[in-house]
This record gives structure tokens, sequence and C-alpha cells, in this order.
């Protein structure tokens, strides 16, 4: 009975400092978690992916600059210009558009190889936004991915690595840890969780995605396909699995994701449903940004194994 | 975390990244660089959660949020083929160009529109139709005036073509995925589609037309 009570004394004493204790703990982990110093080269190569579609997706945009982007085309800017949505095509005049979107390439194309990085990631940022606040009716999830993650890769030294501005760096192999790798990095991993949570729940309020028939409904969207998937009626279970997987995957990934032996295969399926979306329905830009995006998973040594050896290099460690 | 129940931690805890005795002004860094990082992720989490249907609380939470997410072209649902997979959107149009030579056409237009980019561009040009912009006059006027830059026709008439998805069943049966009972079309009028000094409609909006 003392034995009992003085357990008891102890723990109800001992409980505000170890309330303190796991706090401190936590914070200290929560702090390493989002500011631990880490190697640029997962951002810088992603920034080439990136960069390389936000590229391609504007020069697609010019293909029909004047139709898109002048207020005498599909979208008049008093049309669609949203208070607290800025983007430069609202200066531009309809007569400069033009030469602004060549200059918008221009930029675009240097912060791919990563040259003058320092300035060339911030009006990659803008050049995006900017075109998709230009041009909300003619956007979907492509310009939304690429947009956070041009802001993402724009608060770290994305071009450190992997670019024209390392190989003029007269200091080679002083690659220096940086807390602003480790944000981006965890910020692009957070968003990407975000993302496919409300994706996952925006689905549960609707009833294809319940009673099986949301994949058979988009694969049989004439607009969409690209494939003939009209043998899917043939063998509905086929559909009905692949619709109740999308849903669980979804709202399964910001759990799962985090967990290192299960990574590989939450982001195995990720891939194959991202890479299904353009092989059937067309979207291979969407489905290629989403899996590019996927990058920020791997840590910065998996790619720093691709840089000739330097023994000045400093060690990285891993982002997870 | 267990391994410092029972101590408090001591700077031989500390993980090498900190600094051994941060001055305050480097605490307050520190502490706004925290403040900024949880504002930004509720606001990332907050915007899609306001997404239609939400509670006064959300509203009023997301109002915060709003003019920052906003501005960083943040501001999305991220509902991708939610709730449910709707019906296509397209656009049926029909004019002459300034010397007489008819136009005609759809968009989005798989073989016309190439790279598939830019099909989907003008695809979702269509399928704003689907929401609000599909009643505005001035939204059908502007796909007039676009088209007219594309085709070089003067004027057009606009047609919104709904096309529902086949059920299983009708599939099976041998019906195509492009069967004329999958469209519905309504009418939108004629529309000035020449350059920009007169962009008013030249009709009023015409009534909902019938199965195509």
């Amino acid at each position: 009975m003392k034995n009992l009570i003085h357990l008891v004394y102890t723990a109800v004493l001992g409980l505000p400092r170890r309330l303190v204790t796991d706090g401190v703990d936590l914070a200290a982990a929560y702090h390493r978690f989002w500011f631990a110093p880490s190697a640029p080269h997962t951002l810088a190569f992603l920034r080439i992916l990136a960069g390389g579609m936000m590229l391609y997706s504007t020069a697609v945009w010019g293909m029909e600059l004047e139709a898109f982007f002048t207020d005498g085309g599909y979208q008049p800017s008093d049309l669609v210009n949203v208070p607290g949505a800025p983007s430069l095509w609202f200066f531009v005049p309809d007569a400069w558009v033009r030469p602004v979107h060549y200059l918008c390439l221009a930029a675009l194309a240097l912060y791919t190889i990563g040259a003058g990085t320092a300035v060339t990631k911030w009006l990659a940022f803008v050049i995006v936004a900017s075109y998709a606040q230009r041009a909300p009716m003619a956007t979907f999830g492509l310009d939304q991915i690429a947009s956070f993650l041009a802001l993402y890769l724009a608060l770290a030294p994305c071009g450190a690595a992997f670019s024209v501005d390392a190989l003029l760096r007269k200091s080679k192999g002083e690659l220096r840890l940086s807390s602003r790798n480790t944000i981006a990095t965890r910020l692009i991993q957070v968003h990407l969780c975000v993302l496919y949570t409300f994706a996952g729940l925006a689905k549960l309020k609707g009833e294809a995605w319940w009673d099986g028939t949301a994949i058979w409904k988009t694969a049989s969207n004439l607009e969409y396909q690209t494939t003939d998937l009209t043998w899917i009626a043939a063998v509905e279970p086929i559909g009905h699995f692949l619709t109740h997987m999308t849903v669980a995957w979804e709202l399964s990934f910001w759990a799962l994701v985090w967990k290192p032996r299960l990574r590989p295969y939450v982001l195995a399926i990720g891939t194959s449903m991202h890479l299904g979306i353009g092989a059937f329905l067309g979207m291979w830009t969407f489905g290629l940004v989403m899996t590019f995006a996927y990058f920020a998973f791997v840590p910065p040594m998996v790619f720093q194994a691709l840089r000739k050896p330097s023994p000045a290099a400093s060690p990285a460690p891993e982002t997870l | 975390m267990s391994k410092t129940h029972d101590a408090p931690q001591t700077p031989e805890d500390r993980p090498d990244d900190a600094p051994p005795n941060p001055r305050w002004w480097t605490r307050c860094g520190w502490a706004a660089a925290h403040l900024a990082l949880a504002y930004h992720l509720i606001s990332l989490a907050v915007g899609p959660a306001t997404m239609p249907p939400s509670s006064p609380t959300q509203q009023s939470l997301f109002a915060t949020s709003r003019g920052y997410l906003t501005a960083l072209y943040l501001n999305h649902g991220y509902h991708y083929f939610a709730p449910d997979p709707g019906p296509s959107t397209l656009l049926e149009y029909e004019g002459t160009k300034a010397d007489g030579t008819p136009v005609a056409g759809v968009i989005p237009d798989a073989e016309g529109h190439f790279p598939r980019l830019l099909y989907h561009r003008h695809f979702m040009l269509t399928e704003r139709l689907a929401g609000p912009a599909g009643l505005s006059r001035e939204y059908h006027a502007a796909l007039a005036r676009g088209l007219g830059i594309e085709t070089g026709a003067e004027e057009l008439s606009l047609t919104i073509l709904t096309h529902r998805m086949s059920e299983v069943e009708e599939v099976r049966a041998g019906f195509p995925l492009d069967d004329p009972a999958t469209y519905q079309s309504r009418a939108l009028g004629t529309f000035d589609a020449g350059p920009l000094d007169d962009p008013a409609p030249r009709t009023p909006a015409a009534s909902d037309g019938g199965s195509r």
C-alpha cells in the first residue's frame, strides 16, 4: 500500500516535469524537421524537372498568346482580374505581349539550367503565377503544382548544384548545408500531403467514388481519354477496385509516406496513378509534374552520387 | 524522446546544427520563422477546407488567409475529378470570315489543338461553362472574340454542348461513346468575333436547345 501511494505520489509530482521535457523534446524535433540544414541536390534536381515543365507550359501558352492573354481574347482582364491576385500580365499592354512572353521564356530557360538562379528562381515563380492568374479560365492542376513548386524552390538555394551557377562557382565543392533547403523540401512534402488529403476528402462527397463507378466515368469521358478504355465495362470489378484504391491511397498518403519502409510503395502507387492519367487521359503535363514533386522525398545524398565526387564537398544528411 | 525524460536537456544533447548560445535576436528570428511557417501551414489547409460546403467558423478562419493564398496563387480546392467525375462541356461555333468563308468547329478540338496541353487549355475554357460562367454573357462574348483571333471569323454563333458519359450498360449494348443521345445543346446566340471595338453581343441570349 505504501509503495502504491509512493508510486502515485511520484507520478503525480513528476507529471509536470515530464510534460515539460516531452514538450521541449517535441519542439526540438519539430525545429529539426523544418530547419536542420541539408544539401541542395534534391531541390536542384527538382529545379531542372519543374523548370523544364514550366518552360514547356509557357511555350505552349505562346502558341495562342493573343487569344489567351489579350483583352480582345478569351479572357479580358476586366473579366478575370480578381482583386489581390497579382499578375505581371495585367500591366502589359496588348502590343507588348509577345516581347514580354519571350523574356519570360528566356528567364525560365535560365532558371532550368541554373543560370543566375538567385534572381531567376524568383522570376520563375512570378512568371508561372502570373500566367495562371491572368488566364484563370484555362488553368488546371498543372498550374497549381508548378506554381507551388516554383514558390518553394525559390526559398532555397536551388541553383547551388546541377547548374551553370555551380559550374561557374570559383570555390568548387564548397556546397554549404542550409536550413533553407530543408524548409523548401518539407514544404513541398507537406503540401503534397495537404493536396492529396483534400483531393480524397472531396471525393468522399461524391456518389461515384462510393459506388465504384468513378474510374469508369473518368475513363469513358471521350474528351479526356486518349486510349480506348471501354473494355472496363466488361470487367467492372477492375473499375471498382481502382476507384476505391484511389480514395484510400489519397486519404492515407499523409500518414504512410512518412514511414521509410512504406514510402517507396506509396510513391510507386502515386507514380502509377499519375502516369496512368498521362497515358489514358492525355494529361501528361499534370501527371508528370505531380511525379516530379515526389522527388522531394528522395534524400540529397542519392543525387549527390550523380555528381563527380569532390573531397571538399560537405557531407549531406538525409532530409527524412 | 524517452532518452531525456528523467533529465533536463543538456548542451551535449543539442543537435549539432544548434548554436551553443543563440543571441536573443537569433531566438526572435527563429520564433518569427516558426510563426510564419505556422501561418502558412494553417492557411494551406484552410484554403481547400473552406470550399463549399463549409462552416461559418471555417469561413471566418479563411478570411485571415484569403489574401495571402490568393496573392501566392495557393487558393485551390484540389477537387480533382470530385465530388463526381462530371460530363464534359464543349463549345460549338459556326460563322463566317470577313471574305465570306464559312468557319465551324468545336472547342476543344482533339485534332486541331496540338500539343495536348493546348487542347486542355481550350477544354478548361469550355469546362467553365458548366459553372456560373455558363450564364455570363460577357464570358460568351469573350469566347467568341478568342475564337475570332484563332479562326479569323468576324461573327460566330455559339452553342454549348454537354456530353454526358455513357453508362456501362450502354457501352455493353454497343453504343459508342459519342452516341448523339449523349449530347445536349444550348444555343447562346450570335456574337461579334472581330477585334475589340464592338465587344457587345449582337443578339440577346437564346433559349435552351434540345438534344443533339
